[in-house]
Order: structure tokens, then sequence, then C-alpha cells
């Protein structure tokens, strides 16, 4: 989901929403990334009306990531399909 | 402040210094989120910390378990067969019991500092176990004596100590009286206590 455009800031509630994930186990994820370098995180300008927000978005390193990711479970999803298929 | 924010506030700061900010962040969306979902992201502040700190998931799980079955004991002895005349807090089984505490206490310093904790990471964790412990045993006994007064206010020792108060008017403003002096006074020397011997275990272990 971040690596679907990695250059765009996200909020942490839209993060989960979008994805269906609780918070809880959001954010402690979340922080592993930034722990592995694979995310960069930062305070919102405030605005008038509202208080900063976090924002998270993935790292150059956490966007080579991803895709490895997505690639692998492509990758893999090909591997298993025709065995899943009915013979 | 309301209360969530205040125990919000808190759990931050129990967070370690460079993780302080996802707690913070989870906080500023909490402010944003319409009030019924507010519930759950107050709970996912709570799975940061467990998450993020180690030390303070194992002093909470551990505590809560001995805590229980602590809380079992008292409603046992107080509400139980013979709870007439339940053990002194001088009698052997309860001395020992609080000698097997202190075992424990040391035990648990020694293990986690064997999984790689620091020498603070194991004295907070009995520290932990022994304020969930303690508020757990106070809490449950303030309930038992004020629920079922009656059987509590026979025993010879309840009669005794409030016959030598006189400050109180009744006997349950007696007990309740005791039992929040008790949870005031032994959380935080509990909590010192089993972080000296929490740190005397890890120091044992190296």
């Amino acid at each position: 989901m971040l690596g679907a455009d990695p250059s765009r800031w996200r909020y942490g509630y839209d993060l989960s929403a979008e994805a269906g994930i609780s918070a809880g186990t959001m954010y402690p994820a979340l922080a592993r990334l930034a722990d592995d370098g694979l995310l960069e995180h930062r305070w919102e300008l405030p605005s008038e009306n509202g208080r900063p927000r976090h924002l998270y978005r993935l790292t150059a390193a956490g966007a080579d990531f991803a895709a490895a990711r997505v690639t692998a479970a492509r990758v893999l999803g090909r591997a298993t399909k025709p065995r899943l298929a009915p013979s | 402040m309301s209360g969530w924010r205040i125990v919000g506030r808190w759990l931050v700061r129990a967070l370690p210094p460079e993780d302080r900010c996802w707690g913070e962040a989870l906080l500023r969306e909490l402010d944003e989120l319409p009030r019924r979902q507010r519930p759950v992201w107050a709970l996912a502040l709570l799975r940061l910390n467990a998450a993020r700190m180690p030390s303070a998931r194992v002093g909470l799980w551990l505590g809560a378990l001995v805590g229980l079955l602590v809380v079992a004991e008292l409603a046992y002895s107080n509400l139980g067969p013979g709870s007439a005349h339940p053990s002194s807090d001088q009698a052997a089984p309860v001395l020992a019991a609080y000698a097997l505490l202190g075992l424990l206490f040391v035990a648990t310093g020694f293990v986690q500092r064997a999984r790689g904790e620091t020498l603070a990471d194991c004295a907070r964790t009995t520290a932990i176990m022994a304020a969930v412990i303690i508020i757990l045993a106070f809490g449950s006994s303030l309930v038992i004596d004020n629920v079922w007064l009656h059987t509590v206010a026979r025993q010879p020792d309840k009669i005794d100590g409030f016959a030598h108060s006189p400050v109180f008017q009744t006997m349950r403003v007696y007990l309740i009286w005791t039992n929040v002096l008790g949870l005031l006074i032994a959380t935080p020397v509990g909590a010192i206590g089993a972080a000296a011997l929490g740190a005397l275990g890890a120091r044992a272990r190296g």
C-alpha cells in the first residue's frame, strides 16, 4: 500500500482504514519498518485549525524492498497456482 | 483533560524516548477520530507499548498472572470455609508466600537478563510485576470487604483492628481506609523492593 506511491506521505488513520488492519497491529509494524530504515516519518506542519499529525512514507530502500516482496509474491502465486488447480 | 487522555499521555511517557513519536502519533490520530472509534485506537496505544517495551510487557503479564492467583487466595481465605479465622499476616504460610514472591522477582530478573535485557529493564520488569500484583490484591480486597462486609467483619483481626482505631465510625469506613492506605503505601514500596530483587537476579546472571 505504501509501495503503491512511495513518494506520497500518508496518515496512520488512512493507512489503517485502507489496509483494513487495526491501529494496534499497524503502529508496531510501522515502528519496526522505521527501525530497519525502510520507512521515514515526520510531523506534518501545523495548520491553523488543527494539530500536526504524523506522516509516513517508504524510503528508497523501503520502496525497493516492497517491490521485491510484491514480485516474490507474484512469482509464488504463479508457482503455486497450477498445484492448487483441480486436476 | 479527560481520563483516557491522561492514561494515554502516561502510556506515551512509558515508551522508550526514541519510540515516543509513535505514541504521540497515535494520540494525535485519536483526537481527530469520531468518539466511537476512540476505544479501539486507545487499545492500540497499549499494544504499541507492549510491542516496543518488552520488559514492561513481561512485567504486566507475569504481574497479572501472579496477581490473579493472589486474588483467588484472598477470596478463598476471606469467603471460603474457615474464613472466620483467616491466617494472620505473620503466619508461616503467609510468610512463605512472601518469600516465594521474593524468589520469583529474583528469578524473573535472572531470566530477563539471560534474554539480553539491561539491568534497568530487569528491575523495571519486576517493579511493574509487583505494582500489578499489589494493585490487584488491594483492589480485590477492597471489593471483598465491601461486598461481603458481614462475613469479613466477623474476622478477629478486623474486629481487633477496628477496635484499636477510634478514628473510624464504622467498620466499612475502617476497611476502605486501610485498603486504600495500604494500596498507596504498598505499591511504591513494593515496586522499589521488587526492582531491587529483580536487579539482584539480573546481577547474579551477569
